[in-house]
């Protein structure tokens, strides 16, 4: 662990580099404040950054002085001193009023989405006020975010809302009967299909019912089709209506739905049956009205690292706990209300941004005695593998949610696979976990990124998955495995400790999705990558570059075959090298044989050597390489 | 510095992968004409194993297969999930030992695939060995690295029947037997035009039965194989794939 001084230091210094920083009075007259200063003005002036000053502070702490306050009037000259070495800026607005805290509010309201905002204040008020707008923020495209912080009286700066403040967890809430589904210990058996005489497609009507009441509504465009029929907008705006192909109809899936409406389900982003449809015919059954989804699919996103790349290019590791944060809130919606999802998979939830997913092919859902069909043995916990599937439990669904959030924190890589491992099903079925938590260690996590990733959780979140996969972890067993609720509150305190600015603290390279190294130790030097500007181990740069620079570079064709090839850092800067223009195959590839004609002997050319003649305006050589230059 | 690359997609990719070998006959008889305009030289000769009468023009039967191996891999390129999963090695055998002439990689780190010349005779054995030799080093790479994959698929492709080495033939039947039983390998085998052998390719493959391609509608077979390949990596390692066998009729004589 690192001493309370560095990482403060690192604080700051991150801070400094990445952040607005902007004081309010209060803090500026607080005790801590000189050792602050002490500490913080060095920084700034090696940087070259300043803090942001609102002119209406300055002006509180001159009515402050004017009444004689000796903290005021100290606080004013040293900003006045601050302010000639450039390293406070004065920000004013002609329209500002003289209430500090407001003038703070707009300037983080306008400035919000430019930049990372320090706020510095011991105002709880408006240190409350600040956070929820960081919170707005999110809603949108969380690029940036918002920090407040106070100085303590060692002139360290804390975070406001600390954990010791945060509420125990919340008992189960009290949902009403007509929101709740009973458990069945049955599954229910209904055979046979329903007839129907036409299946509705674009532009003809279909009839909802709900409760009694009917509504016709016209199917538009389709959106989607699969294996069990087509998604079709409506004339409602944000409605959209599942029809089955006639052999999906059978008499099981309307009674499940009839169950499934039976209940009132409402919430934002789950896409849960609303009512169902009858064709206009015969008002036979034909499909389900739903609301509608937007947004990429996990598997196709952030679970493939350069779709995640271009599709969230802002993201960082705040956003994709955000979006752990978003799923489980859904979850635990419908696990209070007895919904069990069964088949919790990467491409049924969709991503449009960390605050705003959807939730679909809900009418999969398992319902009391309905069970979900379907299943991916990844997301299948190792006491259904290789069975068939029947009615699952809670802590069946608590391995798919673990497994869930471990591929969205290692973004893509599944929890069991490791070096030297078996089918994925065997690993599942043996446990064998291969991520360290402490002293704890297999030595077979995969190569690349993924260690690292782990490194970087917090050691509560580790140990939870730790728990839940290793063998014989003490929350493995199906029983013992954490719910849905205390998996939300882990992922809430880690988002608290991003957001709040103490991750950042640690470490700034745990606030990447993809970092670089290990998270720090004590005992090993650090510096700067020139190139990325991350901090990587000394000892794994060469020239001031880090390897996972040196390894990446340009890419390009290979000017023959067309084979995608890369032209290094390490060759660029380094070895000083140009581009190889061919892959060392065609480089090696014979474009012309002649005979030499002072042995006799036929030699080759490859296109590599054609390439290094024509480049250097030489002709092909006509004798082989051991007549060459001898005189004849 | 492309085998950088490689390295680097290997271990930061963190897909399950859908290893496939496509194992194709060049032997000479793979000139035969299958379609479009010729004319008659006059000329007849005695290739591989067969007389056969002299054309200028026309489609050949190897022509309609590289059309569709290049539309496999196109089909497959174009979905997002796919080209992070599927991986191919292209085995040729013609001539008179088979050939690499893809290695296992990501599709899109593999160099464009090139144009194949048909000629002598049909080392099946041979070609299905050194298929299964560069089958068993991916998975080795795999393992070593910690990336997760399904069960390995060979496709076998074949218009005539093999006349290699009866010895190699035999070890590479026995092979692919044994890895088809213990389910650790999808065959497919499949018989080009009447010529090809299908009593010998079923020696290959235990658990499913050589088909032949009708109308040499190889692009009809590519389709339906990149389609199979796409539902793999979309569902998730260990899941039996259910083959969309409604559509085989499209390619294959039953």
């Amino acid at each position: 662990m690192l001493d309370q001084e560095t990482i403060q230091n690192n604080f700051l210094e991150n801070c400094i580099k990445n952040y607005k920083i902007i004081v309010d009075t209060c803090s500026l007259i607080t005790e801590g404040v000189d050792k602050f200063w002490l500490r913080i003005v060095p920084m700034l002036s090696r940087e070259g950054k300043s803090i942001i000053l609102p002119y209406s502070v300055y002006l509180e702490l001159n009515k402050l002085a004017a009444k004689n306050d000796l903290e005021a009037i100290r606080a004013r000259d040293n900003l006045i001193r601050l302010q000639r070495a450039k390293l406070i800026e004065v920000y004013a607005d002609p329209n500002d009023g003289d209430f500090a805290d407001n003038v703070i509010l707009r300037v983080l309201t306008q400035k919000r989405l430019q930049y990372n905002i320090l706020l510095i204040t011991q105002d709880r008020g408006l240190a409350s006020e600040a956070l929820k707008i960081g919170k707005d923020n999110a809603a949108v495209q969380r690029i940036k975010s918002i920090l407040v912080q106070k100085i303590n009286k060692d002139g360290f700066l804390e975070i406001f809302f600390d954990n010791k403040d945060r509420k125990p967890a919340e008992p189960p809430p009290d949902i009403p009967a007509e929101e709740k589904f009973n458990l069945a210990t049955q599954v229910v058996n209904i055979e046979g299909k329903l007839p129907v005489s036409h299946v509705p497609t674009q532009d003809e009507f279909v009839v909802a019912v709900k409760n009694g009441n009917t509504t016709q509504i016209k199917l538009l465009e389709e959106i989607g089709a699969g294996g069990e029929g087509s998604v079709y907008k409506t004339d409602i705006d944000g409605v959209v209506a599942k029809i089955y192909k006639s052999e999906r109809l059978t008499r099981l899936r309307y009674e499940k739905l009839r169950l499934m409406l039976s209940k009132r389900i409402d919430c934002d982003g789950v896409c849960f049956p609303l009512a169902m449809l009858y064709n206009q015919r015969n008002l036979e059954f034909v499909g389900y009205l739903m609301k509608s989804a937007a947004g990429k699919e996990l598997g196709r996103s952030i679970f493939l690292p350069p779709l995640l790349k271009k599709h969230f290019p802002h993201w960082q590791k705040a956003d994709t706990v955000q979006l752990c944060v978003t799923i489980l809130k859904k979850l635990k919606y419908l696990h209070d209300r007895n919904i069990i999802l069964g088949d919790i998979n990467p491409y049924n939830i969709l991503v449009v941004s960390p605050t705003e997913i959807y939730f679909v092919d809900t009418d999969s859902y398992q319902v009391e005695g309905f069970i979900c069909p379907v299943g991916m043995p990844t997301f299948t916990p190792p006491e259904l593998q290789n069975k068939p599937i029947g009615l699952r439990s809670f802590g069946n669904e608590s391995f798919a949610i673990a497994t869930l959030l471990f591929m969205i924190m290692l973004p893509g890589k599944p929890p069991y696979a490791m070096q030297g491992g078996e089918s994925l099903s065997a690993n599942i079925i043996k446990g064998d976990f291969s991520y360290p938590l402490g002293e704890k260690k297999t030595g077979k996590a995969p190569m690349g990124p993924w260690r690292y990733c782990w490194s970087h959780l917090p050691y509560k979140i580790k140990e939870t998955f730790y728990e839940t996969f290793r063998y014989d972890g003490s929350h493995h067993a199906e029983q013992n495995r954490y719910s849905t609720a205390e998996w939300l509150r882990q992922f809430e305190y880690y988002l608290d400790l991003l957001n709040s600015g103490k991750m950042l603290a640690q470490d700034a390279e745990s606030l990447q999705l993809f970092p670089k190294r290990f998270k720090k130790q004590k005992d090993i030097n650090y510096v700067k990558c020139r190139l990325c500007g991350r901090e990587v181990e000394e000892y794994r740069t060469e020239q001031g570059i880090c390897k996972e620079c040196l390894n990446d570079g340009e890419h390009h064709k290979c000017a023959r075959c067309g084979e995608e090839m890369i032209y290094t850092n390490y060759q660029k800067y380094i070895k000083h090298s140009r581009p190889y223009e061919l892959c060392q195959k065609c480089s090696e590839t014979v474009f012309e044989q002649r005979v030499c004609p002072s042995c006799g002997s036929i030699f080759s050319i490859t296109f590599g050597e054609k390439l290094y003649f024509d480049n250097n305006g030489l002709v092909l050589p006509r004798r082989c390489k051991n007549c060459r230059g001898k005189s004849f | 510095m492309n085998d950088l690359l490689k390295q680097q997609d290997l271990v930061n990719n963190p897909q399950a992968r859908v290893p496939v070998c496509l194992c194709l006959d060049i032997s000479d008889s793979m000139n035969q004409i299958v379609g479009g305009e010729t004319r008659d030289t006059g000329r007849a000769e005695f290739r591989d194993g067969q007389m056969w009468k002299i054309v200028e023009g026309g489609v050949t039967a190897l022509d309609e297969m590289v059309e569709g191996v290049r539309s496999f891999y196109a089909n497959l390129k174009e979905d997002e999930v796919a080209s992070f999963s599927a991986e191919i090695c292209v085995v040729t055998f013609g001539g008179t030992s088979p050939k690499l002439v893809m290695d296992f990689a990501n599709l899109n780190l593999q160099s464009e695939f090139p144009d194949l010349t048909a000629d002598g005779e049909t080392p099946m054995g041979e070609a299905v060995n050194l298929a299964l030799d560069c089958l068993e080093k991916r998975k080795q790479e795999y393992k070593d690295a910690g990336v997760d994959y399904f069960q390995p698929w060979l496709v076998l492709m074949t218009d005539g029947a093999p006349n290699g080495s009866k010895s190699e033939l035999e070890r590479a039947c026995k092979r692919t037997s044994e890895l088809a039983n213990a389910r650790k390998l999808s065959i497919f085998p499949i018989g080009i035009g009447n010529e090809a052998d299908l009593k010998t390719l079923a020696k290959f493959s235990p658990r499913r039965a050589p088909l032949r391609l009708k109308n040499m509608n190889f692009k009809g077979f590519f389709e339906w194989l990149s389609q199979s390949v796409s539902r793999t990596s979309q569902s998730m390692p260990g899941e039996k794939v259910e083959l969309d066998t409604t559509k085989i009729p499209g390619w294959a004589e039953l």
